[in-house]
């Protein structure tokens, strides 16, 4: 990635409230970050596969995909994203309030690349988002976003 | 192995299949039916007359006809008295063509013109239907514990994160009564969320499905002080054991168990370093575990109270947790049909927990 092109993240979730906490956490990142948002798996896919209104959307270099949504959750989401070979490399970071044993290994076998459960805290929350975006964006090493 | 010898008394054995409880049958070695009691009837709708030398294989479902002959070409090699099928579901098919679900057991018959086979059998109907409405129910609570995990500790979040955010947005910091307020509404909501974090694992205890596997307990020791590491450290603890037995459990249960127990005993610590001491006596039927601590010690008037959720025997600013620990603790022996108990029988310093866990977990 180019340096002074901002970073795109897509964060897919149906929760005002988390949005607006994920927004405030990115404003003082040291990074350029462009945060999208759509509020449900089926509208990620739109924007992911460019279609519907999302014809102008921008391929995000990161995924942050909460687990619980309407209409299609973001499990599914994840399944189609994995088999897909335009979508497929693009990290995608499960953030979700559930600690279950259960969604963190299914989540594993559909392929994310790191499961995180929000804090309850806001300054950790805001930590937890920085280091998500730092960590993939400066110190992992990530495949040509144009394969 | 007790066998019936005809000779003696014909009737008298006739008399006792038929007022046995459960319906009898007895086959001979090619499978013919050759007597029958009234619970027979009963339970198949056949007649004495619609039974009586025909192929045993008309009470068995058709689907399990094809290895009807050789499970009792089997049984006739090996003759012993025992239930049939186990680990599979049994059904017996009626004379309306509906299946029955049923538990056999089969008695070797010795008489003078070889040997038969007497099957005794128990309509299992009711049980089932008990069986399925707990699976059921355990369903349902999994899917409550999924609820409380989730949904219920969104919104404890979004108090915490916006009360925050709000205490931020304004020009000069928050203080004074303001800010006590805001203090109370955050630790409140906090202490909710570890409130309905601890439910969620009491209810996982008692639900979860265990899988009872060799459990060396030295290494799930060693797991324990591991995740235990930073207050061992700081607390100057030592922990004993050496050589603790192999055991069927399930392993998860077994370091959450420990873990508890420790962390129990470095958290209630007296002014001394904590010492704790693990050792197992292998009794006739059962391990018992004993933990034993030299902290602050409980007093046996509480011994029981200790093992209710969300009883604690010290206010909120002396220590912190919800009282969950032991109520886990003893959740998860049971599962394992263990007993687990505070031992007061000695006027030792500090705390002594035993626990049982049985060698063949039935």
């Amino acid at each position: 990635m180019a340096t002074g092109n901002p970073v795109e993240i897509l964060l897919v979730d149906d929760d005002a409230g988390d949005v607006e906490m994920t927004r405030e956490s990115l404003k003082n990142s040291k990074l350029h970050v462009h945060l999208s948002h759509v509020s449900d798996g089926q509208e990620c896919m739109e924007y992911l596969r460019r279609t519907g209104k999302y014809e102008e959307a921008r391929k995000p270099d990161m995924v942050l995909l909460d687990l619980n949504m309407p209409r299609k959750d973001g499990r599914q989401v994840l399944e189609e994203m994995k088999k897909d070979q335009y979508l497929k490399k693009i990290p995608t970071v499960i953030l979700t309030t559930s600690g279950a044993e259960a969604d963190v290994n299914q989540t594993y076998d559909l392929g994310a690349n790191c499961y995180i459960k929000k804090p309850i805290d806001f300054e950790q929350f805001k930590k937890v988002v920085n280091e998500i975006a730092d960590f993939w964006f400066t110190v992992v090493k990530l495949p040509n976003g144009d394969n | 192995m007790k066998n019936v010898d005809f000779h003696t008394d014909p009737r008298l054995f006739e008399h006792a299949v038929e007022s046995a409880p459960n319906a009898m049958i007895m086959v001979d070695a090619e499978g013919i039916i050759i007597l029958i009691n009234k619970q027979t009837e009963n339970l198949f709708g056949y007649t004495r007359n619609e039974l009586i030398s025909e192929r045993v294989d008309k009470l068995v479902p058709v689907q399990f006809r094809d290895k009807h002959p050789q499970h009792r070409d089997n049984f006739l090699h090996n003759p012993a008295t025992r239930s049939m099928g186990a680990g599979r579901d049994l059904y017996g098919l009626r004379k309306d063509g509906t299946e029955v679900p049923i538990e056999i057991g089969l008695s070797p018959v010795k008489t003078e013109d070889g040997f038969f086979v007497l099957a005794s059998i128990v309509d299992i109907t009711e049980r089932k239907k008990a069986e399925e409405e707990i699976i059921r129910s355990n369903q349902e609570l999994e899917q409550f514990a999924y609820v409380a995990s989730h949904d219920l500790l969104e919104p404890v979040r979004k108090i915490v994160g916006f009360t925050q955010l709000f205490a931020k947005s304004f020009d000069a910091p928050i203080e004074g009564k303001s800010e006590e307020y805001m203090d109370y509404v955050i630790d409140g909501a906090k202490r909710m969320q570890v409130l309905i974090e601890d439910l969620l694992q009491y209810s996982r205890a008692g639900t979860t499905e265990l899988d009872f596997q060799d459990v060396d307990l030295n290494v799930v020791l060693q797991e324990v002080e591991e995740n235990l590491e930073l207050s061992i450290k700081e607390t100057n603890a030592e922990i004993r054991y050496n050589k603790l037995p192999v055991i069927k459990a399930h392993k998860s249960f077994m370091v959450r168990l420990f873990q508890n127990l420790i962390n129990n005993s470095l958290k209630y610590r007296s002014d001394a370093a904590p010492h704790i001491e693990i050792y197992a006596n292998q009794k006739t039927r059962e391990w018992e575990f004993v933990v034993a601590d030299n902290g602050l010690g409980i007093d046996p008037e509480h011994a029981q109270r200790i093992f209710i959720i969300f009883q604690r025997l010290h206010g909120k600013s002396e220590y912190s947790g919800t009282g969950i620990g032991l109520a886990v603790c003893r959740r998860m022996v049971e599962r394992h049909n263990g007993k687990m108990w505070l031992d007061t029988s000695s006027d030792r310093h500090g705390s002594t927990f035993k626990f049982t866990i049985p060698f063949e977990i039935v």
